[in-house]
């Protein structure tokens, strides 16, 4: 009995070294080229996406947007091309599928996504995240909308923060 | 070995064993976050894709260790103590990889509009691409087959089963490894092309197939030379002089390993396979007048196959007899716990 266990964990093995050494070989020949998210070659992707490189010491103003169990780190500063950007930092994860960020420059708080609401770009877990402001919201009121697009769902909605306009 | 039933039979071994593999565990853990929160130049403040890559490299190197301690202790008798508490290593492994996928399965599927788990089956269904393959099908195959194994990994399972049972059916570790091997390679290396990493899997895969077939081709050729081929009743296995005191010298006989023991002027042939774990007890040595495996230290009597009362564990004893100083075995063995009255070294030969 042992000895054919034996055989077979040799053929086996035969068979795997033969099987493996492909797959790893043609795993690494063959693997896309992809530009890694955390690489600095990847800058230029996020900015054309809208995301900004920006540092905490030039920021404008911070403040907490809070709703129910939504807490999110809120706070503004002018990138280097002299873009108005937000920067929103969900303090725990919010549980509801794809989450958008919109404003929408009207006087009432919204109970739905209106039609003229501005996508400002989409959140990710607790990750910071960073959005440039369209340069009405200096002078205009309006409210940042949170907004969960899978589930259809205006989750909350925050009149702009006058200490964040510059 | 124990002759009531306990569900895990812990001594001084055992724990120290156990407190020191999950004290690497914990400090790989540590220092695999600690170190990649200081290099990483854009740490995600949630820590979930570092806590994925620990926990499922972690499992990943202990199953390398895992299928490294079998081969090693055929190579040298050194590597038994790492061999005695194997299993413990596995459900170690297991509830390593089972962190993993369940991170995995909240990180990735937890926010979409399906529900995660079925997410995580539909996601991807490139199935003719090989770079795009969804290799979280071939991660989630393993762990299947590695939960069989941890909960078949008691002894319960592998008396009821009998051991060569159980362990054709833990052979399925093999299939694992192979599924856990493109798992990492057509995933985590297609993202991230570092060259350590590909490296590090590379040098890990060549050294357990490297492993395995030189240990299995050195096995397979000391099986080889079978003394039964000739039809003989008795087959000679060498002289007195070839087996040291207390020791065993191991020969292939219709198929199966004998283990020769000398003892005490005495010479007594049984198999070679332990009933517990079918470990090799030609490895080990007479102590006490028991034939102890050198694997779990069970222990059988020299003259009959027997584990000593009250245990009730029994091997197959073979006849044997001396011709001057050459020792020879009957080609047919007793059935298990027979007793057999072992050769007597005559005077003028020992001396």
């Amino acid at each position: 009995m042992l000895l054919s266990h034996r055989k077979t964990h040799f053929f086996a093995f035969a068979v795997l070294s033969v099987l493996l050494s492909l797959c790893f070989i043609a795993g690494i020949v063959l693997r896309p080229d992809y530009t890694i998210a955390t690489s600095p070659e990847t800058t230029s992707l996020f900015e054309e996406a809208g995301f900004v490189i920006a540092t905490e010491e030039e920021a404008i103003a911070s403040t907490t947007l809070k709703s129910s169990s939504i807490s999110l780190e809120a706070a503004t500063q002018f990138d280097s091309r002299d873009r108005l950007v937000l920067i929103l930092k969900p303090n725990r994860p919010i549980l509801s599928p794809d989450l958008l960020m919109y404003w929408d420059e009207t006087a009432s708080k919204p109970e739905e996504l209106g039609d003229r609401a501005l996508l400002l770009g989409s959140l990710a877990g607790t990750s910071r995240r960073q959005f440039i402001l369209p340069d009405a919201i200096a002078e205009n009121q309006g409210y940042l909308i949170l907004y969960s697009q899978a589930g259809k769902e205006l989750l909350a909605a925050w009149e702009f923060p006058s200490e964040l306009k510059p | 070995m124990s002759v009531n039933y306990k569900s895990i039979q812990w001594n001084r071994q055992k724990i120290v064993y156990d407190l020191i593999l999950v004290g690497l565990v914990a400090l790989y853990i540590f220092l695999f976050r600690y170190i990649a929160e200081q290099i990483d130049p854009y740490p995600s403040p949630d820590n979930f894709g570092l806590r994925i890559r620990a926990y499922g490299s972690a499992a990943f190197i202990l199953l390398h260790v895992i299928l490294s301690i079998g081969p090693l202790s055929r190579l040298s008798p050194k590597f038994y103590p790492l061999l005695f508490n194997r299993r413990h290593t596995g459900v170690t492994m297991f509830a390593l990889a089972v962190n993993h996928a369940r991170l995995v399965r909240f990180r990735y599927h937890g926010f979409g509009n399906l529900d995660p788990t079925t997410s995580l089956f539909v996601s991807n269904t490139n199935y003719f691409s090989l770079t795009g393959f969804p290799f979280e099908i071939l991660g989630i195959v393993a762990l299947a087959i590695f939960l069989f194994m941890a909960a078949t990994s008691h002894d319960f399972w592998l008396v009821n089963l009998t051991a060569p049972v159980w362990k054709a059916l833990h052979m399925g570790v093999y299939l694992a490894y192979g599924l856990l091997v493109g798992h990492v390679v057509l995933g985590a290396l297609q993202s991230n092309r570092d060259p350590l990493l590909t490296i590090l899997v590379g040098v890990g895969l060549f050294w357990i197939l490297g492993l395995h077939l030189i240990t299995g081709w050195r096995e397979m050729q000391r099986d080889r030379p079978d003394l039964a081929k000739t039809n003989a009743e008795y087959v000679e296995i060498g002289c007195i002089a070839d087996i040291p005191n207390n020791r065993a010298k191991v020969v292939t006989i219709g198929g199966e390993r004998v283990a020769v023991f000398k003892y005490e002027d005495k010479i007594s042939a049984v198999s070679n396979v332990c009933q517990h774990q079918n470990g090799p007890l030609g490895e080990g040595k007479i102590i006490d007048g028991c034939i102890t495996c050198p694997w779990h230290g069970y222990q059988y009597l020299p003259d009959s196959g027997a584990s000593p009362p009250p245990f009730t564990e029994k091997i197959p004893t073979f006849d044997v007899k001396l011709e001057g100083d050459r020792i020879l075995v009957k080609t047919i063995p007793h059935p298990p716990g027979t007793q057999v009255d072992p050769a007597i070294i005559p005077v003028e030969v020992t001396q």
